[in-house]
């Protein structure tokens, strides 16, 4: 199972000081001892520190639960629609260079999941019901935003508390035993069981406001009007609580008051930029392949505002 | 010169609005505002809302929103807007169906996609990506129990992994899509 590699991973690249490879080649010897000491040390007080590659590593695994419930739509062209879009939002982001990763899941619910390393996944609800694409760009990059400042695993780390992480260390202080059940078996389903916890709660509220203003600000960088975010929000706060946008809602704060935050850290900040995308052809061609084609407009609406000059 | 800008991208967008959508939006103003004849904030006034007015909403642009009100036409800001609570539905989908006939669960999924045009994908939706499975999450929703039973899928996390694009593809696509990139600070206090 890919957790169980996870946790393999982490123990073996904690054991052997990999996270920190540059100092060990540095400080042979004891000093290279001293080092790993350090290393397990780090990943036992806070998991944001691990590596990148145990980071993409762990998102792909948490990936899984939620695939587990809700598979990826089989439909090529919209997933690489979806990954083109989101490769774009994230690279207006401070971790452009991870290995992104989107699908739209086979779910009619109103919901997006990412997860460490820059793995985002997106409701076949979602993607239906964005009136334009530059809602699609809104929810995607909150979901990137998400990812870029970690909060995933914070969560994870609260979820798991410090206790089990330092079982790593506690099992690596007599020397490396590497495999089977035992306290990596233990680490293995700890992690999962904070995986599947962390879906079905949710993250900090603060972390979702976060998430919705710098994913306004991504979606504007990437040349999409950052209202898209904000429409997206008056849909969900017009949703009845227990129907597709059940979960959702029990996950995040209320979408008006989600709203009420944007609306005042927004108020015009963001009016002033030139040429942004409301709706793309591409997209609405994507969704609609049955459409005339000439009712298809051939150029990228935009917002257009314009000031007096004087 | 305006002006002549306005008829066609309205018809642009009014082409771009998902038919499925139905009739249009209703809400309401949260705050007292000034209705404007164009969408940006030195248009001339075209009259004003009062707060809790009811509204509908005509179309979307930037942002700011089309309104209708009390014999009223004008654009309102966007973030003034807030959308009237739907009807609460038995079935996840029944509220953007738009065939009458379908039936409740999996096939209203399906019927709701082929009713769009949709063929591509409309069979898939009945199975999963790598096990075969009749679907049963269209139905009952993702909700906390399909999670917390969910069993991970290795190979559809593989599937997952195979989807990722390079930067320079993505760059490509939003160049032929005419995306212009720009220079934006993030907002006060989000970081």
């Amino acid at each position: 199972m890919r957790l169980q590699r996870f946790a393999q991973a982490l123990g073996i690249l904690a054991v052997a000081g990999l996270l920190s490879a540059p100092a060990s080649a540095q400080f042979g010897g004891l000093g290279s001892i001293v080092r790993k000491a350090q290393t397990v040390q780090r990943i036992g007080t806070n998991l944001r520190e691990i590596g990148e590659a145990e980071e993409i590593q762990l998102g792909g695994d948490l990936s899984g639960i939620i695939l587990g419930a809700a598979p990826l739509i089989q439909d090529q062209a919209k997933q690489r629609y979806v990954n083109r879009l989101g490769r774009w939002l994230a690279s207006h982001s401070e971790r452009a260079n991870l290995p992104w990763k989107f699908g739209i899941i086979e779910s009619s619910d109103l919901n997006a999941f990412s997860m460490p390393g820059g793995y985002v996944l997106v409701t076949r609800g979602m993607f239906d019901n964005a009136r334009s694409v530059s809602e699609l760009a809104g929810v995607l990059a909150h979901e990137i935003a998400h990812v870029v400042r970690k909060h995933q695993l914070n969560a994870l780390q609260k979820k798991m508390g410090n206790g089990t992480l330092r079982d790593i260390s506690g099992l690596y202080g007599g020397g490396p035993r590497l495999g089977g059940g035992g306290i990596m078996g233990r680490l293995t389903g700890k992690l999962l069981e904070s995986g599947r916890e962390l879906f079905a709660s949710g993250l900090d509220k603060a972390d979702e406001y976060e998430a919705d203003q710098m994913g306004v600000v991504i979606a504007a960088r990437s040349g999409y009007s950052p209202y898209g975010l904000v429409g997206v929000l008056q849909t969900l706060a017009a949703e009845p609580v227990d129907g597709r946008y059940g979960l959702m809602s029990r996950t995040h704060p209320q979408a008006a008051d989600r709203l009420t935050r944007l609306d005042g850290a927004m108020g015009t900040r963001l009016d002033g930029l030139a040429g942004l995308v409301d709706d793309l052809p591409s997209f609405d061609r994507l969704r609609n392949p049955g459409a005339a084609p000439d009712s298809t407009p051939a150029a990228p609406v935009r917002a257009r505002p314009r000031r007096r000059r004087g | 010169m305006a002006m002549r800008l306005v008829g066609p991208v309205l018809a642009a967008i009014a082409l771009l609005t998902p038919s499925w959508l139905g009739a249009a939006e209703r809400g309401f103003a949260v705050r007292a505002g000034e209705l404007k004849q164009q969408p940006f904030i030195d248009a001339a006034g075209a009259g004003s809302v009062a707060a809790n007015q009811a509204v509908s909403v005509v179309t979307r642009q930037g942002g700011w929103v089309r309104i209708q009100s009390n014999g009223q036409t004008g654009w309102m800001r966007m973030l003034n807007l807030r959308l009237e609570t739907r009807a609460t539905t038995s079935g996840s989908t029944a509220s953007t169906t738009s065939s009458g006939s379908t039936s409740a669960g999996s096939s209203a999924s399906s019927a709701r996609s082929l009713s769009r045009g949709n063929a591509s994908s409309s069979g898939s939706l009945l199975r999963t990506g790598s096990s075969g499975k009749t679907v049963t999450t269209g139905v009952k929703g993702l909700d906390e129990s399909s999670i917390r039973g969910s069993t991970p899928d290795e190979a559809q996390v593989a599937a997952l992994d195979a989807l990722a694009v390079d930067g320079a593809e993505a760059a490509s696509h939003a160049a032929s899509s005419g995306l212009r990139e720009q220079s934006v600070e993030y907002l006060k206090g989000s970081r």
